[in-house]
Order: structure tokens, then sequence, then C-alpha cells
């Protein structure tokens, strides 16, 4: 276990200067910022000044080492439109995001599992299909349709919740059913998928026979051996959630990284790019080691490995 | 032979009488007939062995008699008595309490036959907890005498363990271990070496014969191979297309084999009849489409012996002496 930790670790400082460099590289080849903040008859020679001025004069990997030495003392450089502190901008931003995401994630990935169970369990049944039906609708509706038409019904209609902002858990309800959606369908069907052919091993049909209840049989027997692929999925689901929720966000007005994010990239402000796209990449590196932890917790044989 | 199966008549621990088992294919358009009219009977004590080539029926027996058939299977006949009571009438949560306990079970691929994610340990008490409601020290020491009866040593070890640090002789002994555990008056053992290497094979033949003098339990062995059933029965039951054509005590059945079918099956034994390094002898064709049965003999296609009638009618239960019945119409001459 220890030795598993530990290499999963190296990996983990591999992955993450890897990001650097990606995105270092990806935020420039935006486009160069110097023609947006200069003026539009502006002299070649004060574009030069602007470049000079930002650093964008010296040689790309003179850059990208000023980028890391930076990042090594905390500095994650000053947005070039708004000349605050990049980092400073981002976490301003990122808790409304990291609630939303996590909500959305909890709610159905708990509710994705629980219907995969009850599908399998009653494969075949009109139970089944019915679930199936609701996977498949689930994955299929797009989040700004999901979005605006819960609004519509929950909000308009009836009154129940407010349509936007972020103020009590009111707030919070709508957004996150709506960015959840489609992570519940696909956690479902996975589960379900799994649960089926678990459910058909000899171990399963062994415990059968030693008289073993059938709740225990299910749930601490036939869910744990299915949860290896429920989980490596649940994994890309959180990626997807945290990096996605842009589209949800603007439906909602949710004061999130989402708004911040595009405003960055259509101002080609580098630093601000960077310090979000990297502090999103660093959230989802240290789950994906949490999963890959986990992954070892469940299976003895990954652990023993 | 034990002295238990002289009054099987008597003292039967298991009654079975007419099971028929169907099942859906898969448009659910044909019936097939997996278990097509068995009847027999398993004395305390005594231990009868179910031959019969693969699809004939013999798991399907064996899991009507646990009431856990496969979904698409249902019991549409038939009765099954246990030890004076009607399984067949009983709930699930009766059934739940019975299995484990009363009849235990181990089957074909001890490889496969534990969950990979829990120790040894948790899963031999899991009987002892549900059915004995044993925990703390008594539960520990009850497994680790399991464990020495069954010829493992260091159990204290072993517990702790994972199925896959183990050998599948080992895994085998610990499925026997845990079927044993609730002390059932019933083991039913499905295939119980076919997974196993040779060697291993015959040391847990040896486990199995010495856990049955021992504790005199019945023992009912679904296999495919007449060595096994040799070396353990008293009895045996020839099964084909989902009928017993043959019964007889494991002597007469080795002697006397009257079904064409028994005596081929045993002309296909190694090292019987046959001299060392002439090919495996195998029975020509297939067994019939169980959706689709002849009218007559379902082992007539194959039968070398077959004439008009087999084809036409079905052979009644012919009985030639106290205990053994053949179905055939040729066996008397």
């Amino acid at each position: 276990m220890v030795a598993y930790t530990l290499r999963r670790l190296g990996l983990m400082v591999v992955t993450v200067i890897g990001v650097t460099i990606v995105v270092f590289i990806a935020a420039r080849l935006s486009g160069d910022v110097t023609y947006l903040i200069a003026p539009q008859d502006a002299t070649p020679a004060e574009l030069a000044r602007i470049r000079t001025e930002l650093g964008l004069d010296r040689p790309i990997w003179i850059q990208y080492w000023r980028f890391i030495e930076g990042l090594m003392s905390g500095d994650f450089g000053e947005s070039i439109r708004y000349r605050r502190p990049a980092m400073e901008l981002i976490l301003s931003r990122l808790p409304a995001t990291v609630q939303l995401a996590v909500t959305a994630f909890t709610i159905s990935t708990v509710l994705g599992i629980w219907l995969g169970v009850a599908s399998a369990r009653r494969r075949g049944t009109w139970i089944d299909d019915l679930i199936r039906m609701g996977a498949v609708l689930g994955q299929s509706m797009p989040n700004f349709w999901i979005g605006t038409m819960a609004i519509l019904l929950f909000a308009v209609v009836l009154g129940w919740l407010p349509t936007s902002g972020r103020d009590g858990w009111q707030h919070l309800v709508l957004p996150a059913a709506t960015l959840g959606v489609f992570t519940m369908a696909a956690i479902m069907r996975i589960t379900r998928s799994a649960m089926l052919q678990t459910m058909d091993t000899e171990y399963i049909k062994f415990l059968r026979v030693k008289g073993v209840p059938e709740g225990t049989i299910i749930w601490k027997h036939a869910l744990r051996n299915s949860l290896i692929p429920v989980l490596a999925l649940a994994g890309i689901q959180l990626g997807n959630l945290l990096g996605g929720t842009v589209i949800v966000e603007t439906v909602f007005s949710w004061p999130g990284i989402g708004s911040v994010m595009i405003e960055a990239i259509t101002n080609r402000d580098y630093p601000l790019i960077q310090a979000g796209v990297l502090l999103v990449s660093l959230l989802l590196i240290s789950l994906n080691l949490i999963i890959d932890l986990l992954f070892a917790v469940i299976d003895p044989r990954i652990r023993y490995d | 032979m034990t002295d238990a199966a002289a009054d099987l008549t008597d003292d039967a621990l298991l009654r079975v009488e007419g099971l028929e088992v169907h099942l859906a294919d898969r448009d659910g358009l044909r019936v097939v007939r997996a278990v097509n009219g068995v009847d027999f009977t398993l004395a305390r004590g005594e231990t009868v062995g179910i031959v019969g080539e693969s699809g004939c029926g013999k798991s399907m027996t064996a899991m009507s008699l646990m009431r856990l058939l496969p979904a698409s299977a249902r019991i549409v006949d038939g009765a099954v008595s246990f030890a004076g009571e009607d399984l067949l009438a009983k709930s699930e949560a009766e059934m739940r309490r019975l299995r484990g306990q009363q009849i235990a079970m181990i089957l074909q691929d001890p490889m496969v036959s534990l969950d990979p994610l829990y120790r040894i340990g948790d899963q031999m008490a899991e009987p002892l907890r549900i059915h004995k409601s044993m925990s703390g020290t008594a539960l520990r020491s009850k497994l680790e005498a399991l464990l020495r009866a069954v010829g493992i040593s260091s159990p204290e070890r072993r517990l702790r363990q994972y199925p896959h640090q183990m050998s599948g002789g080992m895994l085998q002994r610990i499925v026997g271990a845990t079927a044993m555990s609730c002390d059932p008056l019933l083991l039913i053992a499905d295939e119980p070496t076919t997974a196993l290497d040779p060697t291993v094979q015959a040391q847990f033949l040896d486990l199995l014969d010495e856990l049955k003098q021992r504790t005199g339990l019945s023992l009912l062995i679904i296999t495919h191979d007449f060595g096994v059933a040799a070396r353990l029965c008293d009895r045996v039951l020839v099964m084909y297309a989902g009928r017993i054509v043959e019964q007889a005590p494991v002597r007469e059945i080795f002697d006397n084999p009257r079904h064409p079918y028994t005596q081929a099956l045993l002309s296909t034994v190694p090292g019987r009849q046959h001299a060392s390094g002439r090919r495996l002898r195998t029975i020509e064709g297939q067994p019939p489409d169980l959706a689709d049965l002849p009218p007559g003999c379902s082992f007539a296609a194959r039968c070398p012996k077959a004439q008009q009638r087999c084809h036409a009618e079905a052979p009644p239960e012919l009985r030639l002496g106290d205990r053994h019945t053949v179905r055939c119409w040729y066996a008397m001459s």
C-alpha cells in the first residue's frame, strides 16, 4: 500500500509539470494579447513597449521559466486586464463553482448508484425499463435546456425555488440538479451493468448457498465488487462537472469560475487563464489520486500487487 | 457401502418425486425441459452420485433442491421433501434459513467461489453468524477448528488472508470447511473436483470421504466423472436429457450396466477396458434438443441397439432387482 501510494504521488508530480507546460503554451496559442490592449492606431514602437512591459519580448523558454519561478513562490502573475493578482481573482470565484460541482456530484453519484442497483435487481421488469428510459433521457437532454425548463417549472410556474443567484441552499437546488442529471444517468448505467455482471458470478451463488440474506449479498458483496468501474467513471465525471459548469452558471447566473474563465480566454489574459486552469487541474489531479487510493481500499488485489 | 444405504426406503432424508424444471429459452417461445420427471431418494448417511454429460439436467436438479434456480427456470411439477418437510412449499425466508445450515453446497470452481474482496475469515464466518448467531472468540476458535479439520495449518494466518493469496486446492478445502460449518444434514457437491489438479483431486475426495465418515452426513455428488462416483458413492443415478435412465448401487453399475448410455459412458472412462495408449472413446452424436424431445427414448438417436419401438415409445422404468432400475426397452434381454 505504501509503495502504491508513493508510485501514485510520483505520477502526480509528473502530471502537474505536464499541465504547466500545456497551460502555458495553450494560453499563448489563443493569440497575441498586445493587439487587444493597445489602441487601434498604435505604432509598432508602442506595441513593442507593451510587449516589453509584459515580458513577452523574451524567448518563450525564459517566459516559461519565470512562470515556474513565480509558481514556486506562490506567485501566479497579475491579470493583464484587471491588474490584480490572478490567483486572487480565481479564488474569489472558485468556492461557488466547487460548491455547485460537489453538490451535483454527491447527489448524482449516490442516486445514480442506488438507481443502478435497483435497476439491476429488477432486471427485465417495468421498473428497470423506466429507470433505463430515464437514463437515456438524462444523457440526451442538453444542460441549458434542462436548466431553462427547470426554471420555468419550479421557479416561474410553481414558485418553489429562486430563478437565479447564489444566496441560501434554495439557490443551489436547481443548478445542482441540472448539472447532475447527466452524471447521474451515466453512473446509473455503469452501476447497472457492473452489478449484472457481478450478480452472475460463482461467489454470489456461493453466498446464496450459505444462506446469506439478499440485502447483505447486494450491498456488502455485489456492490463493492461492482464499484471499481463506477468509481473510475465518477472521477472522470467530477472533472467534467468542475470544468463544465460554465453553461449552468450562465443559465442560473451562478457567480462561479466559468464566466471569469470565458472572459479571460477572450481577453487573452494569459496569467488569469494559467491560474484558473492550473487550479482546476490541481484539484482534479488530487481527486484522481484519492480515487486511485480508494481502488486500493476497495480491492485487496490492487493493494497487494 | 455404508449400512445406512441398506435401509434407504425407511430412512430417506431427501425424497424427490416427479421433479420437472422448465427453462424459458432466449426468445421465450420454446420451453426447454431441463429436468423431466426425476425421482430419487437419499438416505441419512448415504452418498449418491448423479452422473451424466453436461446439459443433462444434473446441476438443475441440484439447484432445484436449494431452490436457487436461474431466473429463467421454474419448477413446474413434482415434490421435494427434506427431513420430512416439503421444500417446494417453503417461503424464500424459510429456504434461506435452511441453506448453509441444513443443506450445504460446494460449487465447481473454488478459485471463483469466494468473494475476492473479503478475508477468508469473514467469508467463513457468515453462515455461523447468520445461522448460529456466533461471534467473538467463540466464532474465532470455531473457524480455526474448522480449518484444522480440513488439514490447513496455521489457521490464524489463513483466516486473515484473501482468496487470491491461496491455491485452488486450499480454497476448495476452505469452501468445504465453510459448507460443513453449521453441521448440515445434506451436502451437495457440484463437480467438486473438476477444476482441481489431479493430485489435489484425490486429496479432496479423501477429505470428503473423511468428513462423511466422521459426521454421518448425506452427500449428493453431481459429476460427469465415473471415477469420482466410484471413489465415494454408495449409489449412482445416471441422467440423460433430463431423466434418470438408470440407477443402481455403485458396484452394480460398474459390473452390470444395463442402459446402453451407461455402458457407453463407462467405456469412455480412461483405463477401463482399453489398453493404455489408445484414444479416449467418446459417444457418437449429440444429446437431443431439450425443447423438442423425441416421442420415444431420448437416447434412441445415439443408441447402437435402438429398434423401431425405441423411436416411437418412451420406455417405462424397469425394475431389475430391488435396487436397480433402468429406462430401456431392451435392458431385460
